[in-house]
């Protein structure tokens, strides 16, 4: 994409969000001219849209500033208990939380030096972990 | 850039350490050279590698355990499972039962007062694993200064024998290597020692003896051929197949087409040239043949009681199948096999 085109995209897009400002049923007619200006991204922005994206720049700019940071990142949440572990908690008549311990206590292994060793839950021999683990569960 | 820079797995965990990823190892190194400097503002009186783990494992909150013998890992799969009603470590016989598995590194359950997070890291030296134990030591400390909470990185490990070591545990070994053999400590005795002329395996083995005789011999020539500061290209040299074979060979569709085996060949399983040798383009490329007259495949071919061995070469001769070849070259190559594998220090002639 040229520099060009980068530019002229930019500017339709900050056009559509002004657009998408204005209030519900005071959208004016579109002409041909403003449909091609689009077309072929020749912008130009309306009087009020203009000073809509202007209101607007500030808070969007909070925003994507945010959005960059990390700020808005959900708390981390719970890992999803893998297919393999649920297939050998089903057998045993494991309950949900004694799955999780499981799978808590498996993550809580950060590292192996290692040629071989596999980290993947799903290829993890969870019988074996339980029946080593078993008697120290709470 | 280094090729693992664009490794997925590695860009995730700059990312996840909340590093710029446009080359993400170096991001990655930098993080961790800077939280051990800040570890050290505080310390004094560090004079060895080992006040240098002392410290470092001080500020992560991490004990390290070696395991000699199954009596010692018995002893601390018990101490933490039941003393501390830490339950994982009942399974820790599971965790370094591969010939291949040098050492594990663990999240505890309890915090410390402060409610910091609180490691472990165990590290076998049952049999020949006590070889590694000192780099071992620093892999597993390497873990810790990149531990982010294994679900916000969406990448774990999975190694498949005989293609390519996992990137992050390569990165954890780039790390280890930069702190295990810390440059401040080691570079006046290699600098000392080599004194400006080519590296040789002699050489290698006095630095060792006189930095960290626990360190290996394998650890300490990756070492010297990063710091020296003469031009050389470290080899290692093994029987191996093409790329195209490999994948073949472990590639499900191709497995239904009767094709024969391929053969291995004598080739370069990793080349390591320094910044040295990098400035004046001396060059050996990874997965290339090695020619059959070079000493290389004689010392290869040799028994065990001739494993030594160094003549002058021209590298224009190596050649790879689609014609091209190496700098037109005159070197010096010292080759050792140990094992099944040979070692070999390149350097410049003259």
């Amino acid at each position: 994409m040229t520099l060009e085109n980068v530019r002229a995209q930019e500017q339709a897009v900050e056009a559509l969000i002004a657009a998408s400002l204005r209030p519900a049923g005071t959208e004016p007619p579109l002409t041909e001219t403003e449909i091609g200006r689009f077309v072929e991204q020749r912008v130009t922005l309306s009087t009020e849209d203009d000073a809509a994206l202007e209101r607007a720049k500030p808070s969007l700019k909070r925003q994507v500033r945010t959005i960059l940071q990390d700020q808005l990142r959900e708390p981390a949440t719970e890992p999803d208990i893998p297919k393999s572990l649920l297939t050998f908690g089903g057998k045993k008549h494991l309950m949900m939380p004694q799955m999780r311990t499981l799978l808590n206590m498996r993550l809580q292994i950060m590292g192996h030096r290692s040629d071989s060793v596999s980290e993947d839950l799903e290829s993890f021999d969870w019988e074996r972990f339980y029946e080593r683990v078993k008697e120290y569960l709470r | 850039m280094k090729a693992l820079s664009l490794n997925p797995k590695i860009i995730a965990l700059a990312r996840a350490l909340n590093l710029p990823a446009d080359d993400a190892v170096q991001s990655i190194l930098s993080h961790c050279k800077s939280r051990v400097a800040r570890m050290l503002k505080a310390a004094s009186g560090i004079h060895t590698i080992w006040d240098l783990e002392r410290v470092v494992c001080g500020h992560l909150n991490l004990a390290i355990h070696e395991i000699w013998n199954d009596e010692e890992l018995r002893a601390f799969s018990l101490k933490y499972a039941s003393d501390e009603g830490d339950s994982k470590f009942a399974a820790l016989d599971m965790e370094l039962e591969q010939p291949d598995t040098f050492g594990v590194l663990y999240q505890r359950d309890r915090r410390n007062a402060a409610g910091e997070f609180r490691y472990v890291a165990f590290v076998d030296c049952r049999s020949d694993k006590a070889l590694r134990r000192f780099f071992t030591r620093w892999h597993e400390i390497a873990h810790c200064l990149t531990t982010v909470q294994q679900f916000e990185f969406p990448f774990r490990r999975t190694n498949l024998v005989d293609i390519e070591k996992d990137p992050v545990e390569k990165m954890m070994d780039m790390i280890a290597g930069g702190l295990g053999f810390s440059e401040p400590l080691f570079r006046p005795i290699l600098d000392q020692v080599a004194g400006g002329r080519k590296l040789t395996f002699d050489t290698v083995e006095v630095v060792r003896q006189q930095f960290c005789p626990d360190a290996s011999f394998q650890a300490t020539l990756n070492a010297c051929v990063t710091h020296v500061a003469t031009p050389v290209v470290l080899l290692e040299i093994g029987l191996g197949l093409k790329k195209e074979q490999q994948r073949a060979l472990h590639d499900p569709q191709l497995q239904f087409l009767p094709t024969p085996v391929p053969k291995p060949c004598l080739r370069v399983l990793r080349s390591m040239p320094n910044a040295a040798s990098r400035e004046i383009s001396l060059q050996v490329h990874k997965n290339w043949r090695v020619p059959g007259y070079s000493i290389i495949a004689k010392v290869f071919n040799s028994d065990a009681n001739n494993r030594d061995g160094q003549s002058v070469e021209n590298l224009s001769s190596w050649k790879s199948s689609d014609g091209s070849s190496l700098a037109d070259l005159d070197v010096l190559i010292q080759a050792r096999k140990v094992q099944d594998k040979v070692y070999a220090l390149v350097c410049p002639f003259r």
